[in-house]
């Protein structure tokens, strides 16, 4: 239990918002199985959908016999590449990676008959040149390895992004470190695989009563309707998408990079029955991925700390695309590839007057690339900078960090309170007398000791740059719609996925508190959780959920609590002005005692608030800070945990158990990609070696050091109720090549296995 | 999983001349084998699966005639626990409880861990991509490869795949003998092989494991794995000592194809002091003509310390 001193403040000032005695309204179904998640979705009479996939890093489909496949008993229906729909999904004879789909999907009455008809297709392949390395792919004269425009392998050379005079600010430092930072490939394992199901109707001749029905893994539920209708040939009005509990994203369940949704859509109507396509774990593993890189970083500063110049330049290895932009250009913060997001990192949280980054991303024969949990990349080299500067004056990293944090002007994007929060984790953690010079302390055990620091100020915004035409503004409204039901009960009917953060109980939460009603008399409608109810074309896949999407279920509550004054005033006798609500009654304000409650006033119809589109433009920021503890066993070269501790501004905590949840959840899923986990390939043929779960090593719980997650609230932003969100900084793999260099006084890359270990040790 | 003939197999017998039909795999936990068909890794598909847990009478341990026993279809987790084997077997005991994770140790059989096949990431990789050595295959993919997981020790016929059991070490160690249907007595260190195609063992394929036996032993014994993560993990690489009387056999796993008796640690501390500097030496001796490929010279470094490890916990 957190802040218990700020939730007793809070208590007195809302009745909702910001308590942890607030049971989730989707709890038990997710706790006893009956949430019923796109995987558990069986329609009558469903067919299912599988892509042929390509054994080979590159080939070309030479020929393609499909006939043995259709003739096997329970094969419904095949999609060849030369068939007209197939340049819809797109689906073509050439494949860029192995396991990318290529050739042929096909429909059958189970899956097992699907794998046995992909079985008897005989394909003739061409294999084709390829490459596992950006630097090769931008040899002059390598062949195109890529499905994308360009005629040769660069992905996108960014427009140089610089600020102030990079040579002026190298001439005004003390001191100059360079130094490599490398990135593996992560996959975002997700606990859910990729599904869709589709299920089309009306009549195939006439177009009468067309509609489509996609249920789909998706972040973005309104974009896949617009996506799924446009298979089938239909207005967007013709569509709707339903994701209501989606077994986590971490930013890949965005679009439809994994092909199902085209695919089902396509057959449903061939069919005329509902299709469905599971991905498999090594297909979700081996299909999509985030960005890897390698960056180097010139950096120039004084003897005081002061950074006055950063010089980076970044090559990113961009596989076959996808959402590369935020990653590849991002691993700085700087706005780089495809236009980028500025959100934390170098550019955006350090005051450093002249910055220039190079970024250049190149083709590769690996996946399709998708945004990994937020900007995790950037504050990887923010804090591989703050600590380099910090070694090489021999100061705290942290008074580095202080020395050299961008302040936001206190306002709408929240209040500075990096201190504050360094502060906070410090004392928690003891740093004082814990942090010590690198490799400077063995424990009793033999294992060298080590603390590591992260810090980042999370920044984003609404509406991803802000809109200026109505058009767009209008368009990019958020909404949550509240009803007050006959019987006094409210319900929030929206179409937000709940990836698990439990986003579905804030909603309520803030319902409650603006409608005045009791808690347990609110539910969040998770059917249908569906893009033709409700607002939000643009997704919350932007992160930034419930600073985008409060001020809507807020707008709706409190109209909705305007009418039941309005119903209720004149049966007390009063005019609404003199009336409020609470605990589900209206009630006269100078005579409390004189109320009804809200089924009296709901007893003829049912109350609506409606849907009140509110478009967040508004920039948020947080601050985060992370230090961990861990031992270094010097003659294994194993890294364990020992101790960490997440504090976290959030500004206001809504439900501060789901914040809570996220920085765990955060912290968690950086000790995989910290200490083990990357997607391995083999050189000589571009096949994927580790897609499971064996070999691509996830945390377990024995694995998880003891985590002290506090929940900052001085921030104070834009949000509803002051919230700035709790952002997903929290997740960063930075921490333990820290740690383990104050540990061992040699720098690592991530991931920090035994053998990078053992050989910065000079044991090998 | 494509479609397969399952059978209930009655007595072993009745399992034993299922097996001899032809294309046929035995099922007790099925950890190992259901994975290998989901993946579809191997060149041939089973046609038929014996399934063994309806033998009744292998899941057992016991004393018995100077001896420990334990029936094939013990599971991993009844052995962790088991107060006989902890106090007077630890390593094996030790070895059990590192295997894997608790639901799959509740699963997992003590008969199919030491027939287990390999874990080499070429070898399984799904859908037979790799025609490889141990499938009939010319070459072993992983020579040139990626080998940070393989064999410090070379290999038989150029497979660089490692055996990755953890009660094996142990058995070897404890100079276990393991009795099959066909009525062998066949000691551990004797019961793996490389050279018989995907299996791992010296059985015939319509022969299956009955027992495990353990003669009484006196000294102190202990289990070392080393892995990245606290469970579930297959070992990088794991040792089991026994020490009894100034004499001590040693095995390391994880490292060669199959469990890899280290003779020269034995011999280096035989009738010494069990002590940090003795340990260490017979790490070093542990490790002596290994033959470390492009990417695991660490686990060379990780042997000699398991090894230092395993001695130590004996003391």
């Amino acid at each position: 239990m957190q802040n218990k001193r700020d939730f007793q403040a809070r208590k007195d000032e809302y009745s909702a918002v910001g308590r942890w005695d607030v049971y989730r309204v989707e709890g038990y179904a997710k706790a006893s199985g009956q949430a019923r998640f796109t995987n558990d979705i069986l329609l009558p009479d469903m067919l299912w959908a599988k892509y042929l996939r390509s054994p080979y890093a590159h080939a070309r489909i030479v020929s393609l016999d499909t006939s043995k496949a259709e003739a096997l008993p329970g094969v419904k229906a095949i999609i060849r590449y030369d068939d007209p729909e197939a340049a819809k999904i797109p689906l073509l004879d050439e494949a860029f990676y192995e396991g990318d789909r290529v050739g042929a999907v096909v429909c059958a009455e189970s899956e097992e008959i699907c794998d046995e008809a992909l079985r008897l297709i005989d394909v003739q392949w061409e294999e084709l040149p390829f490459t596992l390395s950006a630097e090769e792919a931008l040899e002059p004269g390598f062949p195109k390895i890529h499905g994308g425009s360009a005629e040769d392998n660069l992905f996108s050379s960014a427009p140089i992004n610089q600020r102030g005079d990079i040579e002026q600010g190298f001439a005004e430092a003390d001191r100059i470190v360079e130094f490599d930072w490398v990135h593996p490939i992560l996959c975002h394992s997700a606990a859910e695989l990729w599904c869709s199901v589709a299920d089309w109707e009306g009549n195939p001749e006439s177009g009468h009563g067309e509609h489509i029905t996609n249920y789909i893994t998706t972040q973005y539920p309104k974009g896949m309707e617009r996506i799924s209708t446009s298979m089938v040939d239909l207005p967007d009005a013709r569509g709707t998408c339903r994701s209501s509990y989606l077994g986590c994203s971490f930013g890949h369940k965005y679009g439809t990079r994994a092909k199902a949704l085209e695919a089902v859509s396509l057959f449903s109507k061939k069919t005329g029955k509902p299709v469905k396509m599971s991905l498999s774990r090594s297909e979700d593993q081996a299909v999509i991925t985030d960005s890897p890189g390698k960056v180097h970083f010139k950096v120039g500063f004084r003897n005081d700390g002061f950074i006055t110049a950063i010089h980076i330049k970044n090559l990113v290895e961009t596989g076959q695309g996808g959402s590369v932009c935020c990653k590849a250009g991002g691993v700085q913060g700087t706005p780089g590839l495809g236009g980028g997001s500025n959100r934390g990192g170098v550019w955006a949280n350090f005051k450093c007057p002249n910055i220039l980054n190079e970024s250049i991303g190149a083709y590769t024969n690996t996946t399709i690339q998708a945004w990994y949990r937020g900007p995790d990349y950037p504050t990887v080299g923010l804090c591989v900078v703050t600590w380099m500067v910090a070694d090489a004056l021999d100061m705290d990293p942290a008074e580095v960090a202080l020395k050299n944090v961008f302040e936001y002007e206190p306002g709408v994007g929240g209040v500075y309170s990096l201190d504050e929060c360094i502060r906070e984790a410090k004392e928690r953690i003891d740093w004082d007398s814990k942090w010590h010079a690198p490799g400077a302390k063995q424990l009793p055990n033999g294992k060298m000791h080590g603390i590591g620091f992260r810090w980042a100020e999370e920044y984003d915004h609404g509406f991803y740059p802000p809109v200026e035409d109505p058009e767009k503004t209008y368009g990019s409204a958020f909404g949550i719609a509240v009803e007050v039901m006959t019987g006094g009960k409210v319900r929030l009917i929206g179409c937000l996925s709940d990836p698990g953060a439990s986003t579905h109980t804030a909603y309520a939460m803030i319902a409650a508190e603006e409608i005045g009603a009791k808690m347990e008399d609110v539910t969040y409608l998770p059917h249908p959780n569906s893009s033709d109810v409700g607002f939000m074309p643009w997704p919350w896949g932007g992160s930034m959920g419930m600073v985008n999407t409060g001020p809507s279920c807020r707008e709706a509550a409190r109209k909705a609590k305007e009418l039941l004054i309005k119903i209720g005033a004149p049966r007390l006798g009063v005019t609404p002005d003199e009336c409020d609500t609470k605990d589900s009654t209206v009630y006269v304000k100078a005579e409390p005692k004189n109320s009804i409650p809200f089924a009296s006033c709901t007893s003829f119809s049912h109350v609506t608030g409606g849907l009140v589109p509110v478009c967040y433009q508004d920039p948020v920021n947080n601050y985060q800070v992370t230090m961990t503890e861990v031992e270094v066993d010097p003659e294994t070269g194993l890294v364990e945990l020992t101790k960490a501790v997440v504090v976290n501004d959030v500004g206001t905590a809504i439900r501060p158990a789901s914040v809570e949840g996220q920085m765990y959840g955060g912290y968690i899923f950086g000790i995989d990609s910290g200490l083990w986990a990357e997607a391995i390939y083999d050189e000589a043929t571009g096949v994927r070696l580790n897609a499971n779960y064996l070999d691509y090593k996830i945390a377990t719980i024995l694995d998880t050091p003891p985590i002290d997650a506090h929940i900052e609230e001085i921030g104070t932003g834009s949000g509803v109720y002051g919230s700035v969100g709790v952002g997903e900084d929290d997740f960063c793999r930075v921490n333990y090549p820290l740690a383990v260099y104050n540990a061992i006084g040699k720098w690592v890359q991530i991931p920090c296995t035994p053998d990078k270990v053992l050989k910065a040790l000079g044991k090998i | 999983m494509r479609v397969f003939e399952h059978i209930n197999a009655k007595t072993i017998d009745e399992a034993v001349s299922a097996l001899s039909g032809g294309n046929a795999r035995v099922i007790a936990g099925g950890t190992d084998l259901l994975g290998t068909m989901k993946d579809e890794i191997l060149p041939e598909y089973p046609e038929t699966i014996v399934n063994l847990k309806t033998i009744p009478g292998l899941d057992y341990i016991k004393e018995e005639g100077g001896m420990l026993k334990i029936g094939a279809l013990t599971v991993l987790e009844d052995i962790a626990i088991d107060s006989v084997v902890k106090s007077k077997y630890a390593a094996l005991a030790e070895a059990a409880f590192r295997t894997a994770s608790p639901h799959i140790r509740e699963m997992g059989t003590i008969g199919g861990n030491i027939c287990q096949m390999n874990r080499c990431w070429y070898f399984r990789n799904p859908n037979n991509r790799f025609d490889c050595v141990r499938k009939g295959g010319g070459m072993c993919y992983a020579t040139a490869g990626d080998n940070r997981y393989h064999s410090i020790f070379g290999g038989v016929l150029a497979c660089m795949a490692v055996n990755p059991s953890d009660m094996a070490p142990a058995l070897v160690a404890l100079d276990a003998s393991i009795v099959t249907s066909a009525g062998r007595e066949i000691n551990a260190e004797d019961f793996w092989t490389a050279d018989k195609g995907v299996k791992s063992t010296v059985l015939e394929d319509d022969e299956i494991v009955t027992e495990i036996q353990v003669s009484e032993f006196s000294g102190k014994s202990a289990f070392i794995k080393f892995a990245l993560r606290k469970s579930i993990d297959f070992p990088i690489v794991n040792c089991a000592a026994a020490i009894s009387n100034g004499t001590a056999r040693i095995c390391l796993n994880a490292v060669f194809n199959n469990p890899y008796r280290a003779t020269k640690a034995e011999e280096s501390i035989a009738g010494k002091t069990i002590d940090e500097a003795n340990a260490e030496a017979a790490g070093a001796a542990a490790v002596q003509g290994n033959m470390a490929l492009t990417m695991n010279k660490y686990k060379i470094q990780i042997a000699k310390v398991m090894v230092k490890r395993a001695i130590l916990a004996c003391a």
